[in-house]
């Protein structure tokens, strides 16, 4: 019964996928409605062998005395915050779930299913839409 | 106000700019591609790899739509990628990344000794970055910047990975001007 409740402060919309091979993106809003911040930790889904955590960064700032901007590189986060009352968006050029080893290539308009695992809240499962281009 | 024009100018493509660099590479089909072979179309190359997750679609799915927006205007538009992953890009996986996006893109890959000099000539930053304890393999930190090359074979200016289809549709009719 308080699992439930718990369970229900954390809401995820508009989890969308661009069509791909090899390795996939997951983007998305997570919202937590409680009182107490969450972390997402794990995430898993029958289209990949593994799903991680990404950033996307503007590495250009480090690239120091070198005429060069825009270069973007990615690093995996173990775990992304929720704070309480707060929404976390996951979008392109920032966090992202990656989809690795992706078991077959992602098209335009199909969609799959996701779980992702919350610290406090537990497992909830969300269906990825691939959008067209 | 200020801040909003800037950003427009920063977008404005050059009313002419140095000759691109000519190169030949090998395309999705296996079949040699030589820029200067591609006169009298707008060029947008872009430099990235399949296995990235973010934003080299972002930037592949944004020069589709900007494309698809021009519509007949878009046909003389030719949108190339070079990887900066020819480990893991043979002509046939790229083949199968770029039409995921669009039909007509290219995708291109050399050996490393045909790739260097086209880096180096466009001022491509890459470095092969170990996963981290990520189960990716390896992630490549790449130059988001696509540059626009005119009919006449110029180098036009940029635009990157976070501009609107909208933009990029603009920077490409600035290109063929």
């Amino acid at each position: 019964m308080i699992a439930a409740l718990v369970a229900a402060a954390i809401a995820v919309s508009d989890a969308w996928s661009r069509p791909a091979i090899g390795t996939g993106v997951v983007y998305m809003r997570v919202n937590n409605r409680g009182d107490v911040a969450d972390r997402l930790d794990a995430a898993r889904t029958p289209v990949a062998r593994v799903v991680e955590i990404h950033e996307s960064r503007d590495e250009s700032t480090s690239m120091k005395g070198m005429a060069m901007t825009g270069v973007m590189s990615m690093q995996r986060v173990r775990t992304l915050t929720i704070p309480a009352h707060g929404t976390v968006t996951l979008a392109p050029g920032g966090y992202h779930l990656m989809a690795i080893d992706l078991r077959h290539d992602l098209h335009p308009n199909t969609q799959f299913p996701l779980q992702l695992h919350f610290a406090r809240s537990g497992w909830t499962t969300v269906t990825v839409r691939v959008r067209p281009i | 106000m200020l801040a909003s024009v800037a950003a427009l100018l920063a977008r404005a493509l050059l009313p002419s700019g140095p000759l691109a660099t000519d190169f030949t590479l090998t395309d999705q089909d296996g079949k040699p591609y030589t820029l200067s072979a591609h006169r009298g179309h707008v060029v947008a190359l872009f430099f990235g790899y399949a296995h990235c997750p973010d934003v080299c679609p972002t930037t592949l799915a944004a020069l589709a739509r900007a494309k698809r927006k021009l519509g007949a205007a878009g046909t003389n538009f030719d949108v190339v990628l070079v990887t900066v992953d020819a480990a893991r890009d043979n002509p046939a996986v790229l083949k199968r990344y770029v039409h995921l996006f669009d039909p007509t893109f290219t995708g291109l890959t050399g050996t490393a000794a045909q790739l260097g000099p086209v880096y180096d000539a466009y001022h491509v930053y890459h470095e092969i970055a170990p996963g981290k304890g990520s189960a990716n393999g390896y992630i490549v930190a790449h130059s988001s910047a696509v540059q626009f090359i005119s009919p006449e074979g110029r180098l036009r200016g940029t635009g990157d990975w976070s501009d609107t289809p909208d933009e990029l549709a603009t920077l490409m009719q600035q290109a063929r001007s």
